[in-house]
């Protein structure tokens, strides 16, 4: 009798330990909210309620020899709204924004461009030890360089602090 | 694996002790039992530091016996431990002091001196956290991956926490005792550095997202100092 509860304990005990062997994995919850993009909104500028697609749209970030990188997640489209990534590593994000964009065959870009600079603040903010940090982005500053063609005609930041992507941060009228 | 190892060597020993009970006759009554302090190390502790490169750690634990059943008793231990993920690694550590009772439910057959122990603790800590290195967590890839390895040390954390412990102990030869056990524990109070959060504390092991609670396990080593016998 008194073997058994020894025994008994001593499973328990095994039973116990080998179950916690099994740790939960942890990984990070598709819809946690990490670093956000910025959301860029189009804007009719003779009705500045009202919502203008802009035809075959698309964006590049610009490196720092000039060069374009078509930015991922976005598909070219007549759309009166844009989500760009910035970068989290430095002060400044500079995009290039087609109108009437295309490609050709040699992968020559054609199309109405706009450079526009995105200044700001990255933050560096924790979220959870299985998702690590996110990068916020405070202090937004939008300039969209005069090229004597440009389709933009004015733009507003309406939230300076990119810490989410649930409004538009930036209002573009054309 | 080490940990399954020594768990197999504990069944061998307590079947054999179990064996060798059933030749004594069981009679509790006016048998003289030791009295004294029994001091030993978690040596579950020592082998996971010597094959765990993320880990090193060492525990010293301590009973006294004030009535047949009830001991005193406390453990006091450091720790470093590092924590890796593909977005995160941060290193803990620090030292900690858990003290409490333990209750013997086991009725020892005659000669014998056997625990099958519940008990209770209060533990504390103070340690250090290191951000060593993390990832930004960026869905959208067009800049790539983006690591940031500068360390970030945040010192003067602490921690209290309940533990409640089961487990056993077992006389392997004259005042030499081999027991593991278990701990399930609950955070009290803890103090979070800016910015992060505790990801592990020292004796209290690491922290879970969904709650409070914790778990611990100790293999230990222990000898016994008697003082004098009693009944």
């Amino acid at each position: 009798m008194k073997k058994n509860l020894f025994r008994f304990a001593l499973l328990s005990v095994l039973a116990v330990m080998s179950f916690w062997s099994c740790e939960k994995d942890d990984i990070c919850a598709e819809n946690t909210p990490t670093t956000p993009l910025l959301i860029l909104r189009f804007y009719d500028i003779a009705d500045n309620d009202a919502l203008k697609p802009v035809s075959s749209l698309f964006a590049y970030a610009i490196e720092d020899d000039d060069s374009l990188i078509p930015i991922l997640g976005i598909n070219e489209g007549n759309s009166d709204s844009l989500a760009i990534p910035l970068r989290t590593d430095q002060t400044t994000t500079r995009i290039a924004l087609f109108r009437d964009h295309s490609v050709d065959e040699n992968n020559n870009v054609f199309g109405n461009r706009e450079t526009l600079s995105l200044n700001y603040s990255p933050e560096d903010v924790y979220v959870s030890r299985a998702c690590g940090f996110k990068t916020v982005f405070k202090g937004l500053l939008l300039n969209v360089e005069q090229d004597g063609d440009n389709w933009i005609l004015n733009s507003e930041v309406v939230i300076n602090d990119v810490e989410s992507q649930n409004q538009a941060h930036v209002q573009v009228f054309h | 694996m080490s940990r399954y190892f020594i768990s197999i060597l504990l069944i061998l020993g307590s079947t054999h002790f179990s064996f060798s009970q059933n030749e004594v006759v069981s009679d509790s009554a006016g048998y003289e039992r030791p009295f004294g302090l029994r001091l030993g190390g978690d040596i579950g502790k020592l082998i996971r530091a010597a094959v765990d490169s993320d880990y090193s750690g060492f525990e010293i634990m301590g009973d006294y016996r004030i009535t047949r059943d009830i001991y005193i008793a406390g453990e006091l231990g450091t720790e470093e431990r590092t924590t890796t993920n593909d977005f995160l690694n941060s290193t803990a550590k620090g030292n900690y002091l858990k003290a409490g009772i333990d209750h013997n439910f086991y009725e020892n057959w005659f000669g014998m001196d056997n625990m099958i122990y519940g008990g209770f603790r209060l533990g504390a800590s103070t340690f250090s956290q290191t951000i060593n290195a993390y990832r930004i967590y960026n869905t959208n890839q067009t800049f790539g991956i983006i690591t940031i390895d500068e360390s970030r040390e945040i010192k003067g954390l602490t921690a209290l926490w309940a533990e409640m412990i089961i487990g056993i102990k077992a006389e392997l030869i004259n005042n030499l005792y081999m027991g593991i056990n278990v701990q399930l524990k609950g955070l009290i109070s803890e103090k979070e550095p800016e910015n992060f959060e505790n990801i592990y504390i020292p004796g209290f092991n690491r922290t879970y997202d969904s709650g409070r609670f914790g778990v611990g396990f100790g293999y230990n080593i222990s000898y016994l100092i008697p003082f004098y016998k009693k009944d």
